[in-house]
C-alpha cells in the first residue's frame, strides 16, 4: 500500500538519529562482513587451487588407515609417520581407478623422510616425495621451476633438491651444493635405517611460494623404496603356528642345542639320497634369490585429477564403494584430506570468522530491535488510531516490516558498495601475508582478494534477514496495542 | 430504527488484585441520526460505554449490537472490519497520524479495506469535506503546524471520510477553549442534519450537553438520567 509506504518513509525521515544509528551498525556490519568473506573465500579457492594444481590433484587413493592420513603421512605435514601403508592391490587400483570416465590424469607417488648427512658436518630433514617423473610431471606440470641443473628423468637414480633445502644446508651446515654432487640419504623403514648415495639432478622451487612446503624434495620412487625398506619379502608378515614356535620357550637354548630335545627322528619318504635330490631340496640356490627384492609396485598413493571439478565426492564414493565391495582395504579422499593441516586450516578459520559474524548479527539484530521498539512504543497512539480507524494487524505488521526493510536495504546497500571499493582497492594492491600462518592461508604470500558473486548474494540475503529478523519483536509490540490504548496513550 | 443497542452491558477491569465495575449493566437503545451526548463526571464510564459502542473494547457481560449485528463473538479481523464500516472516530487528542498532511489524514481510512470510491470521486469527497471544516487553506499542512481546533477539524472530517454509520467523538471538545469547542459541535451537528450521521460524544461540560438531542447522564457506571429532546433543523 503506498501510503504505508509513505508513511514508514517519512517516519524514518523525521526520526534521523534513530534512523542513522540502525542504518551505520547495518552497513558496517554488512561492509565488515563482505570483506572478511571476501578474504576467506578468494584464499580458501587460492589454497584449493594450489593444492590441487601443484600437489594433491582432486582425489587422493591409500591404503586405508584409522586416522587421518595426507601426503605427508599421518597427522598432518609438520610430524611423520614412518610406516605410510603401500595400496593393496595396486594394479587393479589403479586400473579401477584410471577407467572411471571422469578421471582425465593420475599419478602415483611415495611419501617419505629423509636425512641429508654430511660425514661429521651434520645433517638436514627432509619430506621426500618419490616418483616417476614423467608421469608427475605430465599431472602437476607447472608446479615447479628448475633453477639449477634438470629435472629428474624416467629410469634413473636422483634428487632433485628443494631451493629452500639448499640454502638450509649451506647456511646451517656450510656445504654448497650443486646438480652433479652426491648426496647421501637415510631414510627409515621396518627393517631398520638404509642410506644411499644419490645425485643431485637439478634444484628446484616450487611456484607457489608457502614456507611449510619448502621441505619436499624429489626422489626416483625406487630410490625411495629402497631407503624406506619397502620390498617384496617384507610386504607381509609372517604368522609362526604355536607348534612352530614352541622351541622359542627352552629355558637354556645353549644346552638345548647339545641336547636331544631339540632333534627327532622321523621317516624319510624318499629313498634317493643322493646328492643332487639333497641339494633340491635347498629350492633355487641362485645368489640373492633370498634377497629382499624392491617391490616395484608398492606405492603410497595415487593421485586423481578430474575433467570436472564438480564430480570430485560422487568420483570418491565410488572409489570408495568398489574398495569395500571388492574387500580392499583402501581408501579415496578429496585434496583437503590429501593435504593434510592445510586444507582443515582454511576451513577452521572459516567457520571461526562466521562464528564471529553471526555473533556481531545477533548484536545488530538486539541493538536494531531495541532502537525500534522504542519507536513503537513512541507511536502507540498513531498504531492505536490506525487500529481504531480499521487498519487489520496485517496492515499495522507490513508498516514496520517495511520501515525495517527500507532501513535495511539502503543501509545494506551502502554496506556492500563501501566493500566492494575496499575489496577492489586491495585487489589492485594485494594483501601481504604478514606471516608463514597467513602465507598458509593466503596459499602464497600475497592475497588479491576478489569479491565472488556467492560473496555478494550471501551479504544480501543478510540483509533482507536482518530487516525481517529484527522487525519480529517490535512488530510483535505493535499489534499487541488495542484501538483503547490509542485513546488512553495521548 | 435502533442503531446501536446495549443489552445490560458491565464492564469490569481488573485492577491488581482488585476488580473496578467501570459499567455496572447499561441498557441503551440509540436511534438512527440521533445526536446524542453521554454525559457524566469523569469516572462515570463515558468512554468506557463509547469504546464498547466503537468496538475497540469488549463486555464482561451483556451484549453490544451495532446496526442489527452482535459483536459479543466476533474476532478482532471482524470487529476492525465493523468499525471501518461502520464508525468514524473523533479522539480528545486528536490522534492524526503527524507525518501525513490534512489531505493524506483525511484520505487514510479511505485507504484501508475495499475501495468503494473511484480516484476522483475520492478526492472530490475529500475535498468537500475539507471545504465543509474550513481547512481549504491548510490542505497541505502536517498536524504539528495546526491549531488545536484546526487539528480536531481534521480529526471530525477524517472520521466522516468514510461515510460511517455512526460518529463516536470522545471528549472532542476537552481540549479546546469554549469558543472553539462550540464551534466544533455545531460543525458535528450540521454535518448530522445534513448526513443523518449519527453523532454520539461524551463530555462533561454542561454547556456542551445542552446543544444535543439525547442526552445520557451516567454515575459511577449507571444510567442515571435519559433525555429526549425534539429534534428539529434549526441550531439549538
Amino acid at each position: 500500500m503506498p501510503v504505508l509506504v509513505k508513511i514508514a518513509i517519512r517516519n524514518l525521515r523525521e526520526h534521523k538519529s534513530k534512523t542513522l544509528i540502525i542504518g551505520i551498525i547495518i552497513a558496517l556490519g554488512i561492509m565488515i562482513m563482505l570483506l572478511g568473506n571476501s578474504l576467506m573465500e578468494t584464499a580458501a579457492r587460492g589454497v584449493r587451487r594450489s593444492f590441487i594444481d601443484n600437489y594433491t590433484g582432486h582425489v587422493m587413493i591409500s591404503a586405508k588407515t584409522e586416522g587421518a592420513l595426507s601426503l605427508f603421512g599421518a597427522q598432518g605435514p609438520q610430524t611423520g609417520n614412518y610406516e605410510i601403508p603401500r595400496i593393496p592391490q595396486y594394479e587393479r587400483v589403479y586400473k579401477q581407478a584410471t577407467s572411471l570416465p571422469e578421471v582425465r590424469n593420475a599419478v602415483s607417488q611415495v611419501s617419505g623422510y629423509g636425512l641429508f648427512s654430511f660425514e661429521e658436518k651434520g645433517n638436514q630433514f627432509g619430506i621426500l616425495f618419490g616418483i616417476e617423473p614423467d608421469s608427475y610431471r605430465s599431472m602437476f606440470p607447472d608446479s615447479i621451476t628448475v633453477t639449477a641443473g634438470r629435472y629428474l628423468e624416467s629410469g634413473e637414480e636422483g634428487i632433485l633438491l628443494n631451493e629452500s633445502k639448499v640454502e638450509e644446508i649451506e647456511e646451517d651446515i656450510g656445504i654448497s651444493l650443486s646438480p652433479g654432487d652426491p648426496v647421501l640419504v637415510s631414510g627409515v623403514g621396518p627393517m631398520g635405517f638404509r642410506i644411499r648415495e644419490l645425485p643431485i639432478r637439478g634444484i628446484f622451487r616450487f611456484q607457489q611460494d608457502v614456507e611449510g612446503l619448502n621441505q619436499i624434495n624429489f626422489i626416483d620412487v625406487q630410490s625411495l623404496r629402497a631407503l624406506l625398506g619397502m620390498v617384496v619379502a617384507s610386504a607381509g608378515q609372517t604368522n609362526l603356528k604355536p607348534e612352530e614356535t614352541r622351541f622359542l620357550d627352552v629355558e637354556d637354548p645353549e644346552s638345548a642345542l647339545f641336547e636331544d630335545s631339540l632333534v627327532a627322528t622321523t621317516e624319510s619318504e624318499s629313498r634317493d639320497f643322493s646328492e643332487e635330490s639333497l641339494l633340491e631340496i635347498l629350492g633355487n640356490r641362485q645368489p640373492g634369490s633370498y634377497a629382499a627384492q624392491i617391490d616395484r609396485g608398492a606405492w603410497h598413493f595415487i593421485l586423481l585429477k578430474l575433467k570436472d571439478e564438480s564430480q570430485v565426492q560422487s568420483v570418491i564414493a565410488k572409489l570408495n564403494g568398489w574398495f569395500a565391495a571388492e574387500g580392499l582395504e583402501a581408501q579415496a579422499v578429496d585434496w583437503k584430506a590429501a593435504s593434510g593441516g592445510f586444507g582443515s586450516l582454511a576451513d577452521t578459520l572459516q567457520i571461526v570468522f562466521n562464528v564471529l559474524i553471526l555473533i556481531i548479527a545477533v548484536v545488530a539484530i538486539i541493538i536494531i530491535m531495541n532502537t525500534l521498539v522504542i519507536s513503537v512504543v513512541e507511536r502507540i497512539g498513531e498504531i492505536g488510531t490506525m487500529r481504531a480507524l480499521g487498519a487489520q494487524k496485517r496492515t499495522v505488521r507490513r508498516m514496520f516490516v517495511f520501515e525495517t526493510l527500507s532501513i535495511s536495504v539502503v543501509f545494506g546497500s551502502i554496506g556492500v558498495a563501501a566493500g566492494a571499493i575496499v575489496i577492489g582497492i586491495l585487489n589492485l594492491t594485494g594483501v601481504a601475508a604478514p606471516n608463514q600462518f597467513f602465507q598458509i592461508l593466503f596459499g602464497g604470500e600475497v592475497l588479491h582478494p576478489a569479491l565472488p558473486l556467492s560473496s555478494l548474494l550471501y551479504a544480501l540475503g543478510i540483509i533482507v534477514a536482518i530487516g525481517i529478523v529484527a522487525s519480529v519483536y517490535p512488530v510483535s509490540v505493535a499489534l499487541k496495542i488495542q484501538p483503547v490504548q490509542a485513546i488512553q496513550a495521548e | 430504527m435502533d442503531i446501536v443497542k446495549l443489552n445490560e452491558v458491565k464492564k469490569v477491569y481488573p485492577l491488581g488484585k482488585v476488580s473496578v465495575e467501570a459499567i455496572k449493566g447499561i441498557d441503551l437503545c440509540i436511534e438512527k441520526g440521533d445526536f446524542i451526548s453521554i454525559a457524566g463526571p469523569s469516572g462515570s464510564g463515558k468512554t468506557t460505554i463509547l469504546n464498547m459502542i466503537g468496538c475497540i473494547d469488549k463486555p464482561t457481560e451483556g451484549t453490544v449490537e451495532i446496526s442489527g449485528r452482535c459483536t459479543a463473538e466476533m474476532k478482532d479481523k471482524e470487529l476492525t472490519s465493523l468499525r471501518h464500516e461502520f464508525l468514524g472516530f473523533i479522539f480528545q487528542s486528536f490522534n492524526l497520524i503527524p507525518v501525513l498532511n490534512v489531505y493524506e489524514n483525511i484520505e487514510f481510512p479511505l485507504l484501508l479495506g475495499k475501495d468503494r470510491m473511484d480516484k476522483k470521486e475520492k478526492r472530490e469527497w475529500i475535498d468537500y469535506l475539507i471545504d465543509e471544516v474550513g481547512l481549504a487553506e491548510q490542505r497541505i499542512q502536517r498536524p504539528n503546524e495546526l491549531s488545536g481546533g484546526q487539528r480536531q477539524r481534521v480529526a471530525i472530517a477524517r472520521a466522516l471520510a468514510t461515510k460511517p454509520e455512526i460518529v463516536l467523538a470522545d471528549e472532542p471538545t476537552a481540549n479546546l477553549d469554549s469558543k472553539t469547542g462550540e464551534g466544533i459541535i455545531e460543525l458535528m451537528k450540521k454535518l448530522n442534519r445534513e448526513q443523518s450521521t449519527t453523532f454520539i460524544f461524551s463530555t462533561h461540560d454542561p454547556a456542551i450537553v445542552s446543544i444535543a438531542d439525547h442526552v445520557i447522564h451516567l454515575h459511577d457506571g449507571l444510567v442515571v438520567e435519559e433525555q429526549r429532546r425534539q429534534r428539529n433543523a434549526g441550531s439549538r
